[in-house]
């Protein structure tokens, strides 16, 4: 199983490019707007 | 972020999942804040604009750290059943009863004196106080108060300061403070010099101890299990043990018998123990003849369950076949018990029987199990229970 990662950013760019970079290097990722 | 902000984020992932590892990011950054929420258990904080490859680091990092905890949990945990009490071997009533002593005792952080021949394995018993016990959190720590020159007991005991003597070029913490919240195993506490007991002795007394070369007194919090393999009495009657620590100590006493007073736990052990080395040593010994157990079971053991686990480990090195036999176990005849005190001992002599008949009945219906146990009346279960308790070969 690959590693899970939430990330949580308001900021859509900064969250979609990210998650991004994190699916290539291998990980699971759920990224939400806000905390709620 | 909207709605709710990151540190309250972070305080209810860390009340519903507190294992997680989170990282901070933040836009707005403060040094405030960012203490705020290492205090709250984020375990890093980064501001914008990030770096992808330095957060990518520090993910890493943090898996890398998840990973070392759960190992470090998984290591715990097993060596907390490896000096668990079910690895100790006895079934007879003095060993049940040193069972049941030892886990009332660990619910306790009462000090404890263990009395046992060299070799009954009074480590064991020490470690599975430790382990099943209020101090299993902290370390176990173990010395050999006989093996240490005095000039360096106490400072091994109690630490020492900068400077304190010669060769102290560096502050050195004691064995009292190393075990902090767990157990301090002291073997051969007979051994120890008079001016240490002492010193112990109002260690114990304050529950503070002070380093060498040091003015202020240090509390501690431990558990303390001393052993001796001589009789304290004799001891204290020869003064080599002060009589005021035997007290202190001896708040709950444990005695380990030798193996010559639980004989009827032998083959137990030489299972135990056969099971051990076929793994070590990737053989498949399946037991011991009838003739190499009986030696075994009336031979002295001076050495006690040592000698017993090293005369087996070197039968499973020179056994050539499935069973260990005579010739495997060595020399063992001359040093056997007398002769009267085999006659004596009804509970060796009874299971002798039972094993004599169980290898008859288990050999007239070619060992198979479920034929010889309607035969003799048993269930299936209880014979193979059986078979385990003689050391009979399945």
């Amino acid at each position: 199983m690959t590693e899970q990662i939430l990330l949580a950013d308001d900021e859509m760019t900064f969250r979609e490019n990210f998650s991004a970079v994190l699916r290539e290097e291998g990980y699971t990722v759920r990224d939400v707007p806000n905390g709620t | 972020m909207p709605d709710v902000d990151g540190i309250k984020v972070l305080c209810e992932i860390m009340q519903r999942h507190p294992e997680t590892r989170v990282i901070m990011i933040t836009a707005y950054g403060s040094v405030e804040m960012a203490v705020e929420a290492i205090k709250l258990g984020a375990c890093d904080y980064v501001m914008k604009p990030v770096m992808f490859d330095d957060i990518l680091a520090k993910i890493r990092h943090q898996l890398r750290f998840r990973e070392l905890a759960e190992q470090n949990r998984a290591l715990k945990s097993e060596l907390a059943a490896k000096y668990s009490l079910e690895n100790i071997i006895g079934g007879t009533v003095l060993m049940q009863t040193v069972f049941a002593t030892i886990r009332k005792v660990a619910q306790t952080k009462s000090n404890v004196l263990i009395v046992g021949e060299s070799g009954t394995g009074k480590e064991l018993a020490a470690q599975a106080l430790h382990s099943l016990g209020q101090t299993s959190g902290g370390r176990f720590v173990g010395i050999n108060c006989g093996a240490i020159p005095e000039q360096l007991l106490e400072s091994e005991l109690f630490g020492h300061k900068k400077g304190s003597f010669t060769s102290a070029v560096s502050k050195k913490k004691g064995l009292f403070e190393v075990a902090q919240g767990g157990t301090l195993f002291l073997d051969e506490i007979g051994e120890m010099p008079l001016s240490c007991q002492v010193k112990l002795l109002r260690a114990i007394e304050e529950r503070q101890i002070l380093p060498v070369g040091g003015t202020e007194p240090i509390d501690f919090d431990l558990r303390l299990v001393a052993a001796m393999n001589k009789d304290p009495q004799d001891e204290i009657k020869a003064g080599r043990l002060r009589e005021d620590l035997y007290y202190r100590l001896n708040v709950v006493g444990i005695y380990i018998p030798p193996l010559r007073e639980r004989r009827a736990d032998i083959p137990l052990l030489v299972n135990h123990f056969i099971n051990k080395y076929n793994k070590q040593m990737g053989k498949s010994c399946g037991g011991m003849t009838e003739e190499a157990l009986q030696v075994i079971s009336h031979y002295e053991w001076k050495g006690n369950i040592r000698e017993l686990q090293n005369v087996v480990e070197r039968s499973i090195i020179f056994s050539e076949g499935e069973l260990i036999t005579l010739s495997d176990i060595g020399n063992l005849g001359s040093r056997r018990a007398s002769a009267g005190s085999e006659m004596e001992d009804l509970q060796t002599y009874l299971r002798m029987c039972e094993r004599d008949h169980l290898n008859r009945i288990l050999d007239k219906y070619e060992r198979n199990k479920s034929a010889a146990a309607k035969a003799l009346g048993v269930g299936l279960s209880s014979l193979y229970r059986k078979l385990g308790e003689l050391g009979v070969r399945s």
